[in-house]
């Protein structure tokens, strides 16, 4: 009997854990579900849902001189706008040192203009005489310093073609001559050009960077040369380079009105009041709507024109966020643009409130000058004035500490 | 045994019974009461005193470490080292759905050193899970803007608990009489999470993920009198003790961890923290008295009754909702492994049945959680001074009444405790 149940103990104490694990996965049981969860034994923190609409307690129009390095860029004058070509090709892989420029001429991609239909672009061409970065050059930089005084060019004069037609002008040779030979020290000659418009235009016109997606439309530069003592002529063609465009304008001083100027640039900035709204309500829904007062008569592009909205991140307007929420129109034949704001609403509550930025798209920002004019926050008609409908929702507090 | 082998075979031990509950513990559940108060307090008791009806404030023992009562430690007569797990199943029903959710968790582990036996000087310290938050459930509905209807559900979950760490001492100042006491400390964290989640894709859902650490000091005392013979011959066989823990102050700090999106667990867009909340909670006093019998050489019957305050108790400064006093009475015979020389190994078994009975300091609704629960128990050795110590419950708590739920509860616990001489003074002439 004794050694029987020692035996019977160690069986017993052998297969321990076998039963326990079999007793384990016999009881693992399914996650449960909204349908067959067992119900509290007391209330549950629940959540309330509510929309509202709110409209801007504050805004403003800001300029902040941005440079462009666009994927076009714009020359001309008119409507009020001004803009300056800035060009440097680069030297051919082999400088050219023995050989005289026969002529040189510029060939641009027109892709862009505003003004008359008819409208005309004329330009003097003034050799850079400093160092330019794309990057970093705008409006303010040029000013002064930038270009010799002096044309290297007669004015050049063109209809405003049409959109993906060319224009060609000459080039002064012995500045094209520069930029095919080797070199001094300081690379004094090399800084490129300026397409400087002159007040017998009346129109502006933009062309392909050599930024531009289609290398087919680079700004192209021919320079036919002849060696010395023969009469042989070669043609360089240049592609390469990097140019810009460096743009003002006066924005409308219309206290109703906010306005969104690409290409110089004029900015938006709405602030709204949420502290209404405490850390930690949800925002399921918001829609930011603003609305567009009609076109200027100048600008002839906006209608499909869509703005980004960006979240402000510090005391300036200048620091935002990259990303942004792109208000477009709501149909075509309706002034209202709208776009989920949603991130930027949900960042107000749980950080400071910076409120909101509005800039034309990106690209258009670097590339035109396209206009968007909104109402404001004075707007004469109340229902259009910037605003945002929202629809959050709020958890109970919870009794546990 | 030598101590290399001692301490290589303990920590083997130890870590396999670790890795089990951690590694079980995924996927798992508790009971839906424990969304409330600080969850399911699962107590300091050892598991023999599990086996026994919760029963053992009165039991001095050379082969357990009860926690609960420091007076207990007296008896130790060899270093013990001790560790537990618990698997635990609740079948639940809320009267319209039921549910079996079960888990397994190490409950304790802890190391008795007696440094004077002779004087019932015993140092231990241990860790216990004091408490247990393992729930799981949903509310729905729909929400009503001016121009839309939003369906909802809110998933709740809670997981973690708190632990206590003790360390102490105990002192036989007679052969008859001896006390103990431990510097307690309470610790853990206990994580909350709700997620909104709308059927209709033109609404984010939300995640609130609530983190609360509790820590805080406290301390147990405990008398044990092992023997009633100094004051009538017929009371020799009969002892009786007392434990009781202090009113603590457990300071907490929660953060909430705010994360949204159309999929707020797995594809958040957004997310916050809040600062930390501090804040603090009352654990309040316990106190058990108890007594046992020693019938004949080799059974012992044993009594306990244990009070919680919880209306004493405090969350954040206010009185605590849902919760109420908590009594236990439990009862217990064991069958105690014979003395005799050269005893056969199932003669060494020792067995225990028992049964319990009380309240819960649940009190939702104004209800009270009533519990029953009979228990068996036994020690199987493993060696002249280790043992396995096995306690099997089942019982039933809770009440159809008012919407609640009842729980069928099933536990099982298993103990390793190893013994072995270390730091024991030696007979001068040995």
């Amino acid at each position: 009997m004794t050694l029987r149940m020692r035996s019977a103990f160690r069986k017993f104490s052998r297969s321990l854990p076998a039963l326990l694990l079999a007793g384990l996965l016999g009881s693992c049981s399914e996650d449960p579900t909204a349908q067959n969860a067992i119900v509290a034994p007391t209330s549950l923190p629940g959540v309330t849902f509510r929309d509202t609409t709110i409209f801007a307690t504050q805004d403003s129009t800001f300029l902040t001189r941005l440079p462009m390095n666009g994927t076009q860029d714009l020359v001309g004058i008119g409507g009020g706008y001004t803009a300056m070509a800035i060009v440097r090709f680069y030297s051919p892989a082999g400088y050219i040192d023995t050989a005289d420029v026969i002529s040189a001429t510029l060939q641009l991609f027109v892709t862009y203009h505003q003004g008359p239909a008819t409208g005309t672009v004329s330009f003097d061409v003034h050799k850079i005489v400093r160092q330019w970065d794309p990057a970093t050059i705008d409006w303010d930089s040029v000013q002064s310093g930038f270009y010799e005084s002096t044309s290297a060019l007669q004015p050049f004069t063109t209809t405003v073609p049409a959109d993906s037609q060319t224009v060609t002008l000459p080039l002064d040779t012995a500045l094209a001559r520069k930029w095919i030979q080797t070199p001094d020290s300081a690379d004094l000659d090399r800084f490129g050009m300026v397409l400087l418009p002159t007040s017998s235009s009346n129109a502006i016109m933009g062309f392909h960077s050599f930024t531009s997606d289609s290398t087919a439309y680079l700004p192209t530069l021919t320079v036919l040369t002849r060696g010395r003592n023969t009469t042989y002529v070669d043609t360089t063609v240049l592609v390469s380079g990097t140019s810009t465009f460096a743009g003002d304008c006066q924005a409308p001083t219309d206290q109703s009105s906010l306005t969104l100027q690409a290409g110089v640039a004029y900015r938006g900035w709405l602030g709204f009041d949420v502290s209404f709204m405490h850390q930690g309500t949800i925002i399921n829904a918001a829609q930011l709507m603003v609305d567009r007062m009609p076109n200027p008569a100048f600008n002839t592009t906006l209608i499909d024109t869509t703005i980004d909205a960006h979240l402000v991140t510090g005391t300036t307007s200048t620091t935002y966020e990259a990303t942004a929420a792109v208000l477009s129109n709501v149909s075509a034949t309706s002034t209202t643009l709208t776009g989920d704001a949603r991130h930027i609403v949900q960042s107000w509550l749980h950080g400071t409130n910076y409120g909101v930025l509005l800039r034309t798209t990106y690209l258009s920002e670097f590339s035109s000058f396209d206009r968007v004019q909104l109402q404001g926050r004075r707007s004469a008609t109340p229902a259009l004035r910037p605003r945002l409908h929202i629809v959050y929702s709020i958890m109970s507090v919870e009794k546990k500490p | 045994m030598t101590t290399n082998r001692f301490l290589l075979r303990s920590l083997s031990i130890i870590s396999i019974v670790i890795l089990v509950s951690t590694s079980m513990y995924a996927g798992d559940g508790g009971s839906i009461y424990s969304l409330l108060g600080i969850g399911d307090l699962t107590g300091t008791l050892s598991v023999r005193s599990l086996g026994m009806g919760s029963t053992g404030v009165a039991i001095s023992s050379s082969s357990a470490l009860n926690m609960m009562a420091p007076a207990t430690w007296a008896g130790l007569s060899r270093t013990r080292l001790e560790a537990a797990a618990t698997y635990q199943g609740f079948s639940s029903n809320d009267g319209l759905t039921s549910r079996f959710i079960a888990d397994l968790n190490l409950l304790n582990a802890q190391v008795g050193f007696p440094i004077a036996p002779s004087k019932g000087i015993s140092l231990v310290a241990g860790f216990s899970r004091y408490s247990d938050v393992s729930y799981d459930t949903y509310s729905s509905g729909t929400g009503y803007t001016g121009p839309d209807t939003i369906p909802y559900s809110i998933h709740y979950q809670g997981t973690g608990g708190i632990g206590l760490g003790q360390l102490g001492l105990s002192y036989a100042p007679l052969a008859w009489c001896s006390v103990g006491a431990s510097f307690d400390y309470y610790f853990g964290s206990v994580e909350n999470i709700r997620t909104l989640t709308s059927s209709s894709s033109s609404y984010l859902g939300s995640r609130f993920d609530r983190i609360t650490s509790y820590h805080g000091p406290g301390g147990t005392f405990g008398v044990l009198f092992n023997s009633l013979g100094w004051i009538a011959g017929g009371l020799k066989p009969l002892a009786i003790g007392a434990s009781f823990s202090t009113r603590n102050n457990v300071t907490s700090s929660a953060q909430s961890i705010l994360t949204f999106g159309s999929d707020p667990v797995t594809t958040p867009t957004e997310a916050d923290t809040t600062a930390d909340l501090s804040g603090a909670i009352v654990i309040p006093i316990t106190y058990t008295v108890g007594a046992s019998y020693a019938a004949g050489s080799r059974y012992l019957v044993a009594a306990d009754f244990t009070a919680q305050l919880w209306k004493e108790s405090s969350f954040n400064g206010a009185p605590p909702s849902d919760l109420g006093n908590a009594t236990r009475f439990g009862f217990g015979i064991e069958r105690e492994p014979s003395r005799e020389t050269n005893p056969t190994w199932a003669e060494r078994v020792a067995l225990r049945i028992g049964g319990s009975f009380g309240t819960l300091y649940y009190h939702p609704k104004n209800t009270a959680i009533n519990q029953w629960l009979v228990t068996a128990g036994a020690s199987l050795p493993l060696s002249s001074s280790s043992r396995m110590h096995l306690a099997l419950e089942y019982g039933e708590r809770g009440t159809l009444t008012n919407g609640l739920t009842k729980d069928h509860v099933f536990r099982l616990t298993a103990a390793i405790s190893v013994g072995e001489e270390w730091f024991v003074q030696l007979p001068e002439d040995w």
